[in-house]
């Protein structure tokens, strides 16, 4: 009823708003309206009278959004969700949410400022939200899903944060030494006190950008974490600042581009007046060297990385991805109903294992899908180097890339001895072929993660190899039509002795685990795309895999989905 | 501009590989110590054939083994029965046992087995040591009850039913081979019987205790028999605030200690002197004098054995008391 209120009350301003008839003041609708439709079925080759092998599930909505112009100088932005769940009718499994509010404007035609709701996004080491596993290069018929949700869970293409709080930002030009200084400043709430243990918790950045001259910038980022001391009676308090000078080069020789970044800095951790922290701080260093050829048909990269134990960055190092939440799809399975582990499928559609704020500790991680950069490159306990080849074709409507990593622990665990990480990759994406109106795209990515480390017996070795072949097709029958096609295989192979970490952090044990596994999604769908805003598709999934270290049967699901999408 | 490339390249790399090292120690436990597999580097060690404690001399205990493993020492009189425990978790074991005991009884002038085992595993090793002289505790002692019952103190016992308040030779001593019972059942009052300890009894007006109160502790071994809960001991501390050479309950200080339950059978007791407090009726209350804690104007000592008339027959057990200074007794 609260929403309900709040929903009228919004739209009431905003007609109140939209009634002062001022010229200056212009008011638009934006959004999105989507349609979700799922029709599941589990197989199960054991024989379960109790799990119901069907399952439709799916929900309308549509975000309005109001973007009102109030003067020259400030825009109010406001979005309601009205979320109908399927099944529901005459207000059952209706939701009313505001998902987004908030107010841009600018300060004596100098500081831009953001209340509210807002995206930001610093540096890969201080704020980056770094995609979940198996994002980065999906086939296109999977990718209509994963854009679901990560729209949902606010997951932007360019890695930020979404965040309730304020931010501004300005520049200067100077005629004489730098010519320009760009200033940023952030803070945003990420967790409510409970007026007993738990105080305010505070995410807040500054950033400093100078441009020294044409293709010199040097930068500062500063990030920390932090309590509010006296909003709650423990006076404990986390600190967790992090800062960081980042230098970027970019110069034209010739017809080859060079450009050099390079970022180093550290992270201080602690709790005040408690005695269950011990301080701890980390450093990094991080630079990439890139040359690209004219129109970027070739271009080479290597990056070198080196990120300690105990640096931590929450703003950089906090997980979409949480495997440890509870799925909503066939949660429990076989007549003991016990607890289905997480699939691929799972990972494009499950809305509760996303995590949609900062952590203070490194969240969980299935090492078999990625042991080597679960934080993303700001991964603690990792060096090494990258080594890109990559191009584009004439038209720049297909590229691809070929990359080797090798990477090793800054600090072995348990024993001095590191886990070494390989990783192979084979990426390209585009248009291949194209017939007239017909074309013919493709997304494939081909990957190997290796962990390696050898100790002497008894004591187990750490060997545990991922394979992923992902390969999609899109054919464009004419520029309304296509057809899609998807696969995506995972192997997984291997053990590992994985830490049992603290609540503060600390290592306190080793479990031994092994993983025998792999999974198989195949897909194949239609879609028709009324406008670059909307579209409309149909399509079938089916998943298969095996464990061999679970109880769980090799189960296969099927699912077909209907999505209809438009943004305005 | 090449020359900044290739300037910035070299740093870049040089930072890297600078830095491109495995710190000198890892993260958490030690994966030899889970995994890893036991045996002992070198056996179980004990220095001396005998030891004379009493002349500060210590047995010193040593042990190795290829990983770091929960261990275990157990030092049992043959004779007494008396038990001392030592653990830890370690690769290496290094331990200096002084006479001090775990386990009632105290040692005695006794032959001492030796045991270390480690957890998880199956062997046992074993080494024995004679205890030529047990360990001498420093401090005041009021009575180990090894020489009788000190003349000068005065006892009061009810006269009810199977009384018995007096000395006790009956192998379960806890130090020595005599201790104090004090046990009986009197169906009109809570007294059974109690002793006054006048400082007059070791020769002086005042017991010779440091003024400290922080420092002073009150030590004794403490029986409950298994067969009764409803005793309780009361054991009250008089100061002669005046100095006068006599206890006025009702112008001086009297702090006292309730005991009542508690673990079956001997149990060492240590009270420090600051954290006594005066007591009315099991309840605490304003002392009657200055209200300072000054274990140097202690004038008596008395311990009262009480228990509910309705409840019966009832038992418990004294031995070694004694104050020591700056820390309780480690026996």
């Amino acid at each position: 009823m609260k929403k309900l209120i709040g929903f009228l009350a919004f739209w009431v301003l905003t007609l109140v708003v939209m009634g002062q008839g001022e010229t200056e003041r212009k008011i638009s609708v934006i959004g999105q309206s989507r349609g979700q439709f799922y029709a599941d079925q589990l197989q199960n080759p054991i024989a379960d009278s109790v799990t119901a092998p069907k399952m439709n599930s799916g929900n309308v909505l549509a975000d309005l959004g109001l973007k009102i112009q109030v003067n020259k100088t400030m825009e109010v932005l406001g979005m309601v969700r009205i979320r109908n769940d399927y099944g529901g009718f005459w207000g059952s499994g209706v939701s009313f949410d505001v998902r987004q509010l908030s107010v841009r404007g600018l300060i004596g035609n100098a500081v831009r400022y953001s209340l509210g709701d807002i995206n930001y996004k610093m540096s890969p080491f201080t704020l980056w939200n770094n995609g979940q596993e198996w994002s980065e290069s999906s086939a296109q018929i999977f990718k209509d899903q994963l854009g679901v949700l990560n729209y949902d869970h606010f997951y932007n293409a360019d890695h930020s944060w979404r965040q309730q709080g304020a931010s501004a930002d300005g520049g200067f030009v100077f005629s004489k030494g730098i010519q320009e200084l760009m200033w940023g400043v952030f803070s945003s709430r990420v967790k409510t006190t409970d007026f007993g243990n738990v105080p305010d918790r505070v995410f807040s950045g500054i950033s400093i950008d100078a441009k020294v001259r044409e293709g010199i910038n040097v930068a500062y980022h500063y990030a920390n974490l932090w309590d509010l001391q006296g909003t709650a009676n423990s006076n404990t308090a986390f600190r967790n600042p992090v800062h960081t000078v980042a230098l970027s080069l970019s110069k034209l020789t010739g017809v080859i581009q060079h450009e050099v970044q390079v970022e180093t800095g550290m992270s201080n951790r602690w709790v005040m007046n408690s005695t269950d922290y011990i301080k701890k701080s980390g450093k990094f260093v991080h630079g990439v060297y890139k040359i690209l050829w004219p129109e970027q048909r070739w271009s080479w990269q290597v990056t070198l990385n080196r990120v300690e134990a105990e640096f931590r960055s929450p703003g950089a190092q906090s997980r979409r991805l949480n495997p440890k939440a509870a799925l909503s799809a066939f949660q429990r399975t076989g007549n003991d109903q016990s607890l289905r582990s997480l699939n691929l499928l799972d990972l494009m559609r499950e809305s509760n294992l996303y995590n949609l704020q900062l952590q203070t500790e490194l969240g969980a991680y299935l090492p078999y899908y990625d042991n080597i950069t679960p934080y993303g490159v700001a991964t603690p306990n990792r060096q090494g180097m990258e080594v890109m080849v990559g191009g584009k074709s004439k038209d720049k409507k297909f590229s691809w890339n070929v990359s080797r990593a090798a990477y090793q622990e800054t600090r072995g665990e348990g024993t001095l001895e590191p886990r070494k990480f390989e990783r192979a990759r084979f990426q390209c994406e585009g248009t291949v072929a194209q017939w007239g109106a017909q074309s013919l795209n493709v997304q494939t990515e081909l990957r190997s993660d290796k962990t390696q480390r050898v100790l002497d017996a008894p004591i187990p070795s750490t060997d545990l190899k991922t394979n992923c072949v992902v390969v999609g097709l899109d054919l464009s029958i004419n520029k309304k039509w296509h057809a899609l096609m998807g696969t995506q295989y995972v192997r997984y192979l291997g053990n590992d002795i994985v830490p049992t970490v603290s609540y503060n952090g600390d290592i306190t044990n080793f479990t031994e685990q092994s993983w025998n596994g792999k999974e198989w999604m195949n897909a194949f769908g239609l879609k028709y795309v009324f406008s670059e805003k909307s579209f409309l598709t149909v399509q079938n999934n089916h998943w298969t895999g095996s464990n061999v270290n679970s109880n769980m049967p090799n189960y296969q699901w099927k699912q077909w989905m209907v999505l209809y999408q438009m943004n305005f | 501009m090449k020359k900044i490339f290739f300037i910035i390249a070299a740093i870049s790399i040089s930072m890297y590989w600078m830095g491109c090292n495995v710190d000198d120690h890892f993260d958490g436990p030690d994966l030899n110590d889970i995994y890893g597999p036991f045996e002992w580097t070198q056996d179980l060690a004990v220095d001396r054939d005998s030891v004379d404690f009493a002349a500060n001399e210590t047995v010193h205990i040593t042990a190795a083994f290829s990983k770091r493993v929960e261990w275990h020492v157990l030092i049992s009189g043959l004779t007494s029965g008396a038990q001392k425990e030592l653990t830890g978790f370690d690769a290496v074991v290094n331990e200096f046992w002084e006479g001090s005991t775990t386990h009632f009884p105290m040692f005695r002038s006794e032959e001492c087995e030796v045991l270390m085992y480690v957890k998880g595993q199956l062997d046992t090793l074993r080494d024995t040591v004679f205890v030529q002289t047990p360990k001498l505790n420093q401090g005041l002692l009021l009575s180990d009850f090894e020489g009788g019952l000190n003349p000068n103190w005065v006892p009061f016992v009810q006269s009810g039913t199977n009384m018995n308040f007096g000395l006790q030779q009956n192998g379960n001593a806890p130090q020595g081979v005599r201790s104090y019972v004090m046990a009986g059942a009197v169906t009109w009052d809570w007294l059974i019987g109690m002793i006054d300890i006048p400082a007059s009894a070791y020769g002086a007006d005042h017991f010779d205790l440091s003024s400290n109160p922080n420092q002073v502790y009150f030590n004794t071994l403490i029986n409950k028999p298994a067969d009764y809960d409803n005793g309780v001991v009361l054991i009250r501390f008089s100061e002669d605030d005046n100095l006068d050479g006599s206890f006025d309950p009702n112008q001086e200080d009297m702090y006292s200690y309730q005991l009542q339950g508690g673990q079956d059978g001997w149990r060492l007791l240590s009270l420090k002197y600051s954290d006594l407090q005066a007591l009315v009726n099991g309840n605490p209350a304003a002392p009657n004098g200055n209200g300072l804690h000054e274990p140097n104007k202690l004038f008596q000592v008395s311990i009262l054995f009480l228990a509910n008339p309705a409840s019966g027959y009832s038992e418990s057990g004294l031995d070694y008391m004694i104050f020591t200074q700056g820390e309780p007794l480690r026996p």
